[in-house]
This record gives structure tokens, sequence and C-alpha cells, in this order.
């Protein structure tokens, strides 16, 4: 058996669905590091993509502070790429914050993160594995994925596709949704998508303010991403994430003939959980669930957006300013768009 | 062979995440051989006397395949092998005997023989931790080219043997023959490139 033929692509899930039925996992051989190693170098490497991720299904949610007349929709799909910062390249490894694992040489190294560079054997620092002391075996230090040398941008994508409904009295419900998705091979995992927001006309009940030519919201979204990824379904073992977000922005925008400028600010917040589900053995132990972790973040969050509407079509993108600065891009249709009491729609009705 | 892999994991994470590039990573361990049994037998009238020289032994190991769990993972993929350090003890000499050695090694590898060192180990009885023979910053009188058999013995995943020739020197035992064992340790670094 090959280890990296059985590894789960816990980055490649983040990186492209597509790739996670390339490979599995062996977390035998990993979990012989030692619990408390394996998951404090698991967190550091992966933080990027599971910071990443939670600002990037914070992102996307409207291309306009407009509300739907009743009934009105929309449906829109979008691409969130939070871009990872350049301090999100490297971790520093200190020999004193581990037991099993050292540094070959020296005490404390900057090791790529997942998101880092791809760094050739010669470039790695060299980690050596113990075992009660005595050396096992010294590996290069985990290489970046190198993202920036293929890819305009080094970031972290989410697609979502959302829903929006236009009720009562200026309030849009904004739903994100796929049902379980099957990756691959029934039993090889799944990936579930929820979200929910809203999004209501404030302008409405400001005097003065309503009387001026733009639209003005306040938005709240919730959004809740769970993977599942077997890595030996018969053997009952899975590596579960689960990402959950929450953002509460003002929304501004302005529409000029075809163009919608838009814009937020507010705080977002969120946490990526990924946990190792299961009874794994090794030659020496057996750990159930070992791998549990946990990434938070939240901030202020602000993000301007641009976009062109073509009768019923959008088309936009937006970008967002936070500590992973995170740029969107979408389309979607929409019908029954509201509208402004200082705004004359283009196309009446829509 | 304890498997203890956590960064192979975390490397293998991102395989088909990279690109053309792939992801290049070295692999060492520290690989302990079956020991050579080596019997030096002296003329009775010998013993408990300082005897300047014995005649020559030749053993040898037998077949040397340096691998291990790890290496075995990614055979396919192997770019290189290097021998980075070689060490050696001796154990078993009966208490009270006394040696030096003389000892040629030479690699025998697909029925040819070449020489990797010829040293001298002074009170060889007392050398039962490891004594460094070789090491690829400092390699001394080692003859490269032999090396280069063994690393290539590697990478090709054929075996090789070391036959060694001793000769006493300065030699006291208390009995008339003396059997010990010579274990050979090496490091070796295996280079992986994952495309």
């Amino acid at each position: 058996m090959k280890i990296y033929t059985r590894i789960l692509l816990i980055a490649g899930l983040m990186v492209s669905m597509a790739n996670v039925s390339k490979a599995q996992l062996d977390f035998d051989s990993f979990l012989e590091a030692g619990l408390a190693d394996a998951n404090k170098l698991l967190e550091a490497y992966m933080a990027p993509a599971f910071q990443g991720i939670g600002y990037g299904v914070n992102a996307g949610w409207y291309n306009t502070a407009r509300p739907h007349k009743t009934l009105g929709f929309d449906l829109n799909v979008t691409v969130n790429a939070a871009i990872v910062p350049t301090s999100g390249q490297f971790f520093t490894f200190n020999n004193a914050d581990y037991t099993n694992v050292k540094l070959s040489n020296g005490t404390s190294a900057q090791l790529p993160t997942l998101f880092g560079p791809n760094l050739g054997a010669d470039d790695l620092p060299e980690l050596t594995f113990l075992n009660n002391g005595e050396e096992t075996i010294r590996i290069s230090a985990p290489t970046g994925l190198g993202l920036d040398e293929e890819f305009p941008i080094n970031a972290v994508p989410s697609p979502m596709i959302q829903l929006g409904i236009g009720l009562i009295k200026g309030t849009d419900l904004k739903i994100r949704y796929t049902p379980d998705i099957s990756l691959g091979d029934e039993d090889e995992g799944s990936v579930k998508l929820f979200g929910i927001g809203v999004m209501h006309d404030i302008k409405q009940y400001l005097p003065v303010v309503n009387k001026l030519p733009f639209d003005l919201s306040m938005f709240v979204g919730y959004t809740n991403l769970k993977t599942s990824i077997a890595v030996d379904s018969d053997l009952n073992q899975f590596a579960e994430f689960e990402t959950k977000g929450t953002v509460v922005q003002a929304l501004v925008s302005k529409k000029l003939a075809l163009l919608t400028v838009y814009g937020g600010l507010g705080y977002a917040k969120s946490k990526t959980t990924l946990g190792l589900k299961g009874v794994y053995t090794t030659e020496n132990n057996s750990y159930t669930d070992p791998i549990d972790l946990a990434y938070e973040n939240g901030g202020l969050k602000a993000n301007v957006g641009l976009r062109i509407r073509l009768l019923f079509l959008n088309i936009f993108g937006e970008y967002s300013f936070q500590e992973y600065n995170t740029a969107t891009v979408g389309i979607g249709f929409s019908f029954r768009e509201g509208a402004s009491s200082t705004n004359i729609p283009i196309v009446p009705g829509i | 062979m304890k498997k203890n892999l956590l960064l192979i994991l975390l490397m293998a994470t991102i395989i088909s995440a990279c690109g053309e590039a792939g992801i290049q990573s070295d692999i060492s361990q520290v690989v302990e051989t079956d020991p050579v049994t080596v019997t030096i037998d002296l003329p009775a009238q010998a013993v408990g006397v300082l005897v300047d020289e014995t005649p020559p032994v030749t053993v040898e190991t037998g077949e040397i395949n340096i691998t291990s769990d790890e290496f075995d993972e990614y055979m396919d993929e192997l770019q290189r092998f290097t021998i980075n350090k070689i060490w050696y003890k001796v154990e078993g000499f009966d208490a009270g005997n006394e040696a030096d050695l003389d000892i040629t090694l030479n690699i025998i590898s697909g029925g040819n023989s070449i020489e990797l060192l010829e040293t001298s180990i002074v009170d060889a009885h007392l050398k039962t931790d490891d004594v460094l023979l070789f090491d690829k910053a400092a390699p001394g009188d080692v003859n490269p080219a032999a090396v280069s058999v063994i690393e290539g013995a590697l990478l090709n995943g054929t075996s090789f043997k070391i036959e060694l020739v001793l000769v006493g020197r300065n030699v006291r035992f208390q009995t008339t023959s003396d059997t010990f064992d010579f274990l050979f340790k090496f490091d070796v670094t295996a280079r992986v490139q994952l495309d």
C-alpha cells in the first residue's frame, strides 16, 4: 500500500473538490508521531486552508443592497477566494513545542504551510521523529502547494450557490443549500451546505435618508458547510470538516444604469473544525477520534463590489478587506428586483 | 519497523493538489544490518601470549538489502539514495581477550567486488558502541566509488554484501578461539519525487 494513495487530500478538498477522490488517508502512520504533536503540527500546517474557508463562506451573499419585491427572486453561483496573506505562507516550528518531532538542525525554523511555496527537498528543513527519545526517521518538512506559481492568486476557494427571495416590506430571505452530495463513490464522503441570510431595507425607516438616491440595508447571514471524507469506510473511519460562518453588515448600493456599485461594513466570524472520526490502531496504541482541530477568526469586514445587469442576468464581483482579503466573482439571474424610491429602474418591472 | 510518518502524511496531503512541479522530499533512516560472525583461532601455545599477527580471515555478510517500510512505500518514486554515514560495532569478544584488527572492507554487488576501506581498529574488543566508519561530509579514505555502488544497489532494489578481510594484531586470547560479531549501520537518505 502506498501511503500517499491512501491519504485524504485535506488540502485538496479545499483547493478542488475534484481532487478528493485521488487519495485517501493512512492516519495509522500519522498517529505514530503522537497525538499531541500530530494535532499541533497539522494545525499549524493547515491553518491557511481552514482560516481561508472561514473567510470565504462569509462572502458573496449579495450584489446589491436593494431587496426584491415580494416573491421576486435571484439565483446566484459564486466563487469566493480567500487570499492567503504572506504571513500565512509560513509557520514557526519550535522544538520546544513538540515532544516526538524535532528539527534535525537548530531549535526553530520557518516551515511552509500548506499555502506556502513548493520547496524542493534541499530547501526544506529536516524533521526528526522520535520514539521514546530514539530517532526513528527523518523527513523533509512538509512543503507548500506553491499555488502562486500556477495560479494568479494564492487563495482558498469556496464555491457557493444561493437563492434569494423577496418577502414583504423590503426584506429578502437568502438560502444557501446543497443536499448531501456524495464525493466519488458511495461511502467515500459527502459535502453538504446550508446557509440562511436576511437582508432588510432600513432606509425606509430613516427620515431624510429615505429620500437619498441609494439603497441601504442591514444584512445578517449564517453558513454551515459540512464535509465528510472516508479514511476507510469499511472501518468506519472518516475525516469530518465543518465550517460555520456568520456575518452582520450594513449594506449600501447605488444603481447607475446597468451598473450597481455596492459595499458593506460590519463584522464577520467563522469557526472551522476538523475531526478524525473512528478508531485508529497503530503498532502500540488504539485511538478513538484522535484528531480534533478548531480554527476561529472574527473581525471587521468591509467589502466593495460591482454588478453588471444585462436583462435578468447579473455578473458581479466584490472584494472584501479583512485578514484574508477575499475576492468574489459570481453570476446569476434576478427577477422582480425592488425599486428604490429614488432610483428609476432601467427596465421597468425588473 | 515502526512507522512514524506524520510528515509523510502532510506531504502526501498535497500531492494531487500540486501541479506539474510535484513534491520532493527526503526520507532518511538509520538501518542496521544483520551481524556477520568472525572467528579468530590461535594455536594452543599462543594462549595468553601476545601474538603480533594472525592469519587473515575472510568473511562475508549475508545479502544486505537496506530497506524499510518507509522506503518501500515510495519505491516507484525514488530518485536516488545517499549513504550519509556508516557505523560499525563489535560484539561478543570473550572477556579477557584483546585484539587490534586490520580490516579491509569490500563491497560485492552483482558479482563484482570493490574495496570500500582499509582501516585499523585498535582495541577492537572494546568497540561495543557504534564507531563511525564513513561520513559523507568527511569521507576520508573511503572509496567513493564503492559508496556509489551501494547507493546504486539501493536504487535498483538489488542487494550487496560486505566482505571483511581481518588480520588480528597484538592479539592476546585466554582461549584458542574467539568468535565475535560485526554489525554495520547505514544512515541512508532516499529522495522521493512525487508528481
